[in-house]
């Protein structure tokens, strides 16, 4: 039996009306798109006029880049990166080693730190073949691994091991904030992008279901590469203007494995696979997390553990998805009353 | 040897020590449509299978149109011209018909005719805009099928499409796969309605244990001892 949707409960011919509905739906997208991308932007940017804390707004475009990474990889082909933080690292590493030893421009170091990022992720593709909760734990194991290679005191003299890295002498809190609203920008472009493109197609095609995409002639390892190293060049990206914002730092804080958990919990927690899920999950938890968490760090971890085993199980969409479905619903009500 | 599209030849899978295909051969001509017969666990289904690129054959060799296949992935095979479709239908459930087409076209296809003539030919415009979860089953059938012409297939397997479908959507079925055939395309008919077989091939392949064991026209088959023992249990 047909369950009825939104188009059959609409009155008149029905081809013409199903194409007014599908274009409706098509400008209701741009439009949500658009806004996606130019609020965060717009507000960040005016942002240090109203609220003088610059790093924590630089924090939260980090986060915001985070989640829209983690969007990429786990709201578009369904990976669950818990080691995504390994690819933060070693862009924030690769950007200050730039800066130390190629003097250049932190500007070109965060770049060269994002492209360090992707390469890594290009050697790492074998984690691909697992799925699930291996895939999770693997990258988890790689994160931990990159941690203990970087950190390790024999060397000292490449990444200055346990004892961290200090880039105090390119420190330019305007540069960097500047940064990280093109970072935020950047990262939000990328997901609207590849949602439009051929590789989004794809990748909502994989992540249906694999083998009908490979039979409709989709490379699903090439295509989910892709999907992989965009992501991991994001947090690349976001790890180099991290470093570049903080300047003094040691390996923990930028392996730190709570900085993947926050990414993925902002991105449940807004909707995945919505330009806007991510940017609203960074905004409000990690507003909520500097306003009470960092006096109460104990309870803030149990909430997101929670929130984290809610949204995967019951609410996958997020607020993003319960918005739509509000929107969908209204929107049914007003057709029917039309007609 | 010369002029077949698809040439299976001496293919041997074994899951866990059982050979599910042991050695078997087929061969295809071009607009051809020949039956896959045989009971249930002969490995008809495996077949279709390893010639699509899901399962890798322990042994044998695959060839399309002169071209050995035998090692490439799914998605390369389909570039070559080899597609299927499922006994359970596998179609794209959140997506459109129109999308799931879409993609088929862009990544597998590319050709203008396939796309614009491909809901037609399956009769799935009127769903069009519809999620492929809201279909029928019949409906999600032709969706399968549309989803493998749409990439220009040189041979396509059709497993199980009749089963559990009314008489006249059997018929339109029919018509559908002699229209396929029509344009050039091999096909191969996996099916346990022998009617339906009758009405459609030229001739028929029965599998039993992973071996062809007669390869003829269907009334021909149906009087072979060993097709009646096999199917009768002697």
């Amino acid at each position: 039996m047909d369950r009825p949707t939104v188009i059959d409960t609409v009155k008149g011919e029905p081809k013409e009306r199903q194409r007014f509905v599908f274009k409706q739906l098509l400008k209701r997208k741009n439009v949500v798109d658009l806004l996606g991308l130019l609020i965060p932007v717009v507000a960040f940017s005016f942002a240090p006029h109203f609220y003088s804390n610059e790093i924590l707004l630089i924090s939260m475009m980090i986060y915001i880049a985070l989640a829209q990474g983690v969007n990429v990889i786990y709201g578009l082909t369904g990976y669950l990166p818990f080691g995504y933080v390994g690819f933060y690292g070693v862009g924030a590493y690769g950007t200050s080693l730039a800066i130390l030893d190629l003097h250049v421009a932190p500007e070109i170091a965060i770049v060269i730190g994002g492209l360090v990022s992707a390469i890594l992720a290009l050697v790492l593709t074998p984690l691909l073949k697992l799925s699930g909760s291996y895939f999770a734990i693997a990258t988890l194991a790689t994160a931990e691994a990159l941690y203990a290679l970087i950190a390790n005191p024999s060397l000292k003299n490449i990444t200055q091991g346990p004892y961290g890295i200090n880039i105090g002498a390119v420190y330019s809190s305007g540069g960097s904030y500047v940064v990280a609203v093109v970072l935020l920008g950047l990262s939000i472009l990328t997901v609207v992008v590849i949602k439009r493109s051929r590789l989004g197609l794809a990748l909502r095609a994989i992540r249906n279901d694999p083998v009908s995409a490979s039979l409709s002639g989709v490379n699903v390892v090439l295509e989910r590469t892709k999907a992989w190293v965009v992501a991991a060049a994001i947090a690349g990206l976001a790890g180099g203007v991290f470093a570049w914002t903080i300047t003094i730092f040691y390996p923990s804080a930028v392996f730190d494995i709570s900085i993947s958990v926050f990414a993925i919990v902002f991105a449940l927690f807004g909707g995945v696979g919505t330009t806007f899920g991510p940017i609203v999950g960074a905004v409000v938890l990690y507003g909520l997390y500097s306003y009470i968490g960092v006096t109460q760090p104990q309870y803030f971890q149990l909430i997101f553990g929670v929130i984290i085993v809610i949204f995967v199980l019951f609410l996958p969409k997020g607020v993003a998805g319960i918005a739509n479905a509000l929107i969908r619903r209204f929107r049914m009500r007003t057709i029917r009353e039309e007609a | 040897m010369a002029g077949y599209m698809l040439e299976v030849e001496g293919v041997v899978k074994s899951f866990d020590g059982f050979k599910a295909l042991n050695g078997v051969n087929l061969s295809v001509e071009k607009g051809e449509i020949v039956g896959l017969v045989g009971p249930n666990g002969c490995g008809k289904t495996t077949l279709v299978n390893v010639v699509s690129g899901i399962y890798r054959p322990d042994m044998g060799k695959i060839c399309l149109d002169g071209k050995d296949i035998t090692h490439m992935p799914t998605h390369k095979r389909v570039l070559h011209g080899i597609n299927r479709t499922f006994q359970v239908p596998k179609p794209l459930s959140d997506m459109t018909v129109e999308e799931n087409i879409d993609l088929a076209w862009h990544f597998g296809g590319k050709d203008n005719l396939a796309r614009s003539s491909v809901l037609e030919r399956t009769n799935l415009s009127e769903t069009k805009y519809k999620v492929a979860s809201m279909l029928t089953a019949a409906q999600q059938k032709r969706l399968d099928l549309a989803r493998a012409l749409a990439t220009n297939p040189k041979v396509l397997f059709v497993d199980e499409l009749g089963a559990g479908l009314s008489p006249s959507e059997l018929s339109d079925i029919a018509t559908m796969l002699k229209e396929i055939a029509d344009t050039g395309v091999a096909l191969v008919v996996v099916e346990h309605l022998l009617g339906f077989l009758e009405s459609l091939t030229s001739r028929v392949v029965v599998l039993d244990a992973g071996k062809e064991i007669f390869e003829g026209r269907l009334k021909e088959a149906v009087k072979d001892e060993r097709v009646i023992e096999v199917f009768l249990g002697g």
